[in-house]
């Protein structure tokens, strides 16, 4: 199961690893001209390269430009969707 | 104790008063004798507020531009520090030197950065030798800032979302002998600054209280700030000077107020500086100024950017790109949540067909093509690989 705003998805999983660092930030992911952002009762937390979204109750996952997507209580794992570059013939993560 | 409570009568007052400040906002007037008039009180009104020393009228300079208040400000900033300072450490004196202007004493830096400041204010001797030169420095860098904007108005580089001459600013900041250090200063003069009109909504909040609520409170010194969103556009204010920026000519939006034009600068000064956007993206300059029938299918596939690359087809029209792109619908699949997809086949270069998955979004009624890799044959795989599934599925919500 997945959520998707714009060009993040938020994979529904059911755990965090242990030394995952938790961050003082609603802002889930930066792009290059619109931020995702959470609203309400949640926890964000780093390990290595992966980011997780704690939601403790329901959570407004906030877009400055899509419509806003409410995640419900749980824990989400963070990918950003890919394009092919056929110039440069390789996969890239989509840039907005 | 309650203070206040909003009445029928003062809600009715709402949206004429927002209203007002979002004209004021959105104001292209020139500034004129009455607004510098009218700055100048404001001005010296808001420095005696802080308990400090207005700068004199010389040094209260109007310019075309934000551009040119930013960098004639970072640069002046840096003259004034070089001369009232003998620090070596220049990423010391970048630093100093722009929270001077901040009276920031939060820090161990800033406090350092304070005492600087005092120790320079109290230097009279010195001052009054410095400031004839500093004026003239001004002067010059506020001048030539000028012209080389406006010589530079129709030059067009790839990817700038704004339209100013970067590179007579790196050497004008050699001329005034402040090189590196000068232009770190003028990166750093946001700490200086303030919106002026453009700012407008802070000033909308606090001023409904005083002239809709009519609280009972002293708005003598909220006056100055009031006035001077008023009056004139962005400012720099600094300790030994204040330098304030005309409105803007032109100035676009979209339905939701966003900055928005498809066709050239949806902002520009009358020193030919401009910026520009697309329904609030920032988007390089050539986009907005290339013409619709100008546009080549390389510029499409070619743009790395996908908010830039949706820009260019928004402002094209789907129709248009696709003809441009020589595309043929291989597949499609009208998903419950996403809508209709359709992989593209193009071949823009004679070297074969490559895949491009077409889809739309919904919530921001805008379309997308984006590249999926060599071998993929359906919409359905083409997801696949975009979200990174090993199975296909479909999103529990999209927006």
């Amino acid at each position: 199961m997945y959520l998707q705003t714009g060009d993040v998805l938020y994979f529904k999983t059911s755990l965090i690893p242990n030394n995952a660092i938790k961050l003082e930030t609603d802002l889930f992911h930066k792009g290059a001209n619109h931020n995702h952002r959470v609203r309400g009762k949640f926890n964000i937390l780093q390990h290595k390269d992966d980011l997780y979204l704690e939601c403790l109750d329901d959570c407004e996952l906030y877009h400055e430009e899509h419509s806003s997507v409410v995640a419900k209580q749980g824990i989400y794992k963070k990918k950003i969707v890919v394009e092919y570059d056929h110039l440069l013939e390789e996969s890239r993560m989509v840039i907005d | 104790m309650k203070k206040y409570e909003l009445t029928e009568e003062h809600r009715a007052q709402l949206k004429p008063h927002a209203d007002w400040w979002i004209k004021n906002a959105l104001s292209t007037k020139a500034m004129d004798d009455h607004d510098k008039s009218e700055m100048r009180k404001a001005i010296k009104g808001l420095y005696e507020s802080a308990n400090l020393v207005p700068p004199p009228d010389e040094r209260i300079v109007f310019v075309s531009s934000p551009f040119v208040a930013r960098f004639a400000g970072g640069f002046a900033a840096a003259i004034w520090w070089l001369r009232n300072n003998k620090k070596e450490n220049v990423e010391a004196a970048t630093r100093d030197a722009t929270r001077d202007a901040t009276w920031d004493a939060t820090d161990d830096a800033t406090r350092d950065a304070t005492r600087d400041a005092t120790e320079a204010a109290t230097r009279d001797a010195t001052e009054a030798a410095t400031e004839d030169a500093t004026d003239d420095a001004t002067e010059d860098a506020t001048w030539d800032a000028t012209w080389a904007a406006t010589d530079d108005a129709t030059s067009i580089t790839k990817n700038k979302w704004f339209n100013f001459s970067i590179k007579s600013m790196i050497n004008l900041s050699i001329n005034l002998k402040i090189g590196k250090f000068g232009l770190d200063c003028a990166y750093k003069s946001s700490k200086m600054w303030n919106g002026g009109n453009q700012w407008s909504a802070y000033p909308s909040f606090l001023s409904f209280f005083r002239h809709v609520a009519k609280l009972d409170i002293d708005y003598t010194k909220w006056d100055y700030y009031e006035k001077a969103a008023i009056h004139a556009g962005h400012r720099i204010m600094h300790e030994k000077f204040c330098i304030i920026s005309d409105r803007p000519e032109i100035l676009k939006i979209d339905e939701q107020n966003r900055p928005h034009s498809f066709d050239g600068p949806f902002c520009r000064w009358r020193d030919g500086s401009a910026l520009y956007s697309i329904h609030g993206i920032r988007v390089p300059m050539w986009i907005c100024e290339t013409k619709k029938e100008d546009f080549k299918k390389e510029m499409i596939v070619n743009e790395t950017n996908a908010d830039n690359r949706r820009c260019i087809i928004q402002k094209i029209g789907i129709e248009k790109a696709i003809e441009l792109l020589g595309a043929e619908v291989i597949d499609s699949y009208e998903s419950p949540v996403g809508g209709l997809y359709e992989l593209l086949q193009i071949d823009y270069d004679g070297r074969g067909e490559r895949c491009y998955l077409k889809m739309k979004s919904k919530s921001i009624d805008a379309y997308h093509i984006e590249g999926v890799k060599p071998g993929i044959i359906t919409v359905k795989d083409a997801i696949c690989y975009r979200n990174g599934l090993t199975q296909f599925s479909e999103p529990e919500v999209l927006t």
